[in-house]
Formats: structure tokens, sequence, C-alpha cells
């Protein structure tokens, strides 16, 4: 085959399409990915008003020099939420339908000690493809059996499994388990390295 | 019949392709149990759809036949990639409820269909007005049975609370399967009922119509 032959065949043709498309693609998509990108900070300021409903001030602390990764979660960002003394933990938990889902919780502070949970949201859920079927009145339900000295089991109080509960309904079984895992996670991490263990 | 007719009445009853062709069954299982997630998709759907069917019937020329379901496959994703980034920026709260099946229009059976039955080998505009109409059958389809799951389900129609009453079960997948193949059925029905009306009309008209030549 010659050179000129080879210009006019169907397999340079072919090529040719299928390569100028996906240039065409992916230069539409990478312009459009620069007007079109959520910043980190855009997604904070909406978690925040989805937790609070409102802007609240929030000081960031630094937890590089701490111990960030348990078992079954990993501690990726904390804050000192001024206005009301809580904190809030960005937490991932493991153990999803195969993906890992990230969670904002208020871990609630009393006295000085971490008394429970406030309030908990779905940041990000990679591979979770059931997480939307986890309400916010699921995740209210899990805050308020939160407790300090108890582990939440896949979305249980320790002990106290309750059928009929508000996930069981949905399917999300798997994604419920992640996030009891990063809710477990965010109270250890307050407990230990910002409320010193002091829990009584 | 004006054939925009035809195609639009095909898109929306005929040839709909949630309730007569069965495509598209994934996201519909997984998504409506909420009214609010299923008319979502739907109209997310109905902008790609009609994109895509333009852009394939515009470039059906310059695509070789050999390689027209990769380049297909990449023009839809291009499509469903923009509208994602569309809606996590300017929708969010409908961004999270459609979870990882925003992703999963790239398979869809009814975009990709559609591009290789319609619009590869008809004009842009009737492939607009094809994309547009089983877009619209396509969301019909699924808030209706959207709306009826998630009454049964969690008592509310579209987030709004009407009954304290529900039936769990209508709130997971097995539910919703349960009311997509009662709605099957009842839309093959009904529609049947109406070819069969129609034949009997037709069949009547015909006789009169012999009745009056010999008449005559």
């Amino acid at each position: 085959m010659t050179v000129k032959q080879f210009f006019k065949s169907t397999a340079f043709k072919c090529v040719a399409t299928l390569m100028g498309i996906l240039l065409v693609c992916g230069v539409f998509l990478t312009v459009m990915y620069g007007f079109l990108q959520v910043s980190d900070e855009e997604r904070f300021d909406r978690a925040i008003q989805k937790i609070y409903g409102k802007s609240v001030e929030t000081t960031q602390i630094d937890i590089s020099e701490k111990e960030t990764s348990f078992e079954y979660s990993d501690i990726l960002e904390l804050y000192k939420v001024e206005d009301d003394g809580n904190y809030l933990v960005l937490a991932s938990g493991k153990e999803g339908f195969g993906g890992v889902v990230e969670c904002w919780v208020v871990v609630k502070m009393e006295n000085g000690a971490v008394a429970g949970v406030n309030k908990i949201s779905v940041n990000k859920a990679n591979g979770e493809s059931y997480i939307s079927k986890v309400s916010q009145g699921a995740l209210d339900s899990l805050a308020q059996k939160a407790d300090p000295d108890e582990e939440l089991m896949g979305g249980y109080k320790h002990g106290t499994k309750e059928p009929g509960g508000d996930y069981v309904q949905t399917g999300a079984s798997y994604s419920m388990r992640a996030i009891s895992n990063a809710v477990n996670g965010a109270m250890e991490f307050v407990k230990a390295y910002v409320a010193g263990g002091n829990n009584q | 019949m004006n054939k925009y007719k035809r195609i639009t009445l095909d898109g929306l009853i005929f040839q709909n392709p949630t309730l007569m062709l069965v495509l598209g069954t994934c996201p519909t299982l997984g998504l409506i149990s909420s009214a609010t997630s299923a008319a979502g998709m739907g109209l997310t759907v109905v902008v790609i759809l009609t994109l895509s069917n333009i852009i394939i019937s515009a470039l059906k020329k310059l695509i070789p036949n050999e390689v027209r379901i990769p380049c297909y496959i990449v023009v839809i994703a291009t499509l469903v990639t923009f509208a994602r980034m569309l809606l996590e920026k300017f929708v969010p709260d409908l961004y999270d409820s459609l979870g990882g099946f925003l992703a999963l229009i790239v398979v869809n059976c009814i975009i990709l269909g559609r591009a290789e039955a319609f619009a590869n080998k008809h004009t842009v505009l009737e492939s607009a007005v094809d994309g547009l109409a089983n877009g619209l059958g396509f969301t019909c389809a699924l808030t209706v049975m959207g709306i009826v799951c998630e009454f049964l389900g969690s008592g509310s129609i579209f987030g709004l609370h009407i009954m304290n009453f529900t039936i769990g079960m209508f709130a997971t997948p097995a539910g919703s399967f349960i009311i997509y193949g009662l709605s099957i059925a009842l839309f093959t029905y009904i529609i049947n009922l109406f070819e069969q009306r129609k034949r009997v009309n037709e069949n009547r008209l015909a006789r009169e119509n012999l009745l009056d030549k010999e008449a005559a």
C-alpha cells in the first residue's frame, strides 16, 4: 500500500473522523469546565447553607499533623463553628456500595466534651448509585442516634437494631453503612484530638 | 398525516420509549420513587436526546459507517458531561438527587437507539422533532409513574406531604418495578383499544363506501 492509498483508505478516514470528533469534544469540555467548575470554596458554602440555612463563621483547623486515618473512615477537614462552638468535620466513610461517601458532620459540643451529632450532610458519593435514596430525614434520624460512647453500626445505634428504619426502605443499606462509619470517625477524631478525649 | 405530526405522536404515544419499547429501564426503575427526580431525569434526557439527534443528523455524511457507534457515544458522552456540569453548577439539589443515574445517561438505550434508528437516516429538523418527542414521551411516563410511586411510597407528591398512610415497598426499586409493569400493561391496553376502534371505524367506512358504490 502506498502512502497515497493509505490516506485514501477507509481505515484512515475512520481514525481521522473519530480523532477529529474526540478533539472537538475534548476542547469543548475543557473550555466549559473552565466556566462551570464548582470550586472547593463554593462547595463549602453550599454545605454550610444546607446545614445551617445561613452563613456562619468558621475557622479551619490544621489537621495535617494529626492521625486522620481510621479503620473505616478518614478525616479530611476540620472547622470550628464560631457561632455555636461545635465542630464541623468532613469525613469519608468506607464500606459503601463500591465507593467512598464523604459527609459533613456537625459534632455537638457541651462543656468542652463531645455530646453527639447535630447534623449530617452528604458531600460527595462517587460510585454510590443509591445515595440519592438516603433522605435528609434518614440522616437527621441517624444524627439523633449518634452517641459519643457507642459506635453506630450500619445506620443503627449499637445493639439496637430497629427494623423498618428510614433508610431500610430505600435500599441504600451499604451507603448508609459508609455514612455511619464517617460519623463514627468524625466523633472519634473530635474526641481524641480536639476535645482531648474528655467525654464525661 | 403530516410527517412531523406522525413523528411526534410516535415518540409521545405509539412508540413511547418507556412504555411501548421498554427502553431506558435502568433510570426508570432507579428514579421513579420520587416524582421530582423522575421529572428532572426526564427533562435532562429531553435536552441531551434532542441535541444528540441534531448533531448526529448533521454529521451523518461525515461519519464513516464503520465507526458510527463510537462517534455517537463520544457525542452523547460529551453532552452528558456538559449537562452534569450545568446541573452541578446551577441546580445542585437536582444533581444530588439524580446521583449516579445522571452519568448513566451515556449508555441510555433511548439516546443511542434514536441516533442509530432515526437521526442517521433523517434530516436535522426531523431528528430534532424526534428527539423532542421521544424525550417528552420518556419524561411524561417517568413523571406519571414517579407521582404514583411517591404518593404510595412516601405519601407525598413532588415533596408536598399529602397523607400519612404509606406503603413502604413503593419507595423501593421493587415497588417501582411493580408500578412500571402495571403502567406498561395499562398503556398497552389503552393503545390496543384505540387501534381496535380505529380499525372498526375504517372497516365501517370501507363497507359504507362499498354499499354506496353498489347502490349507485
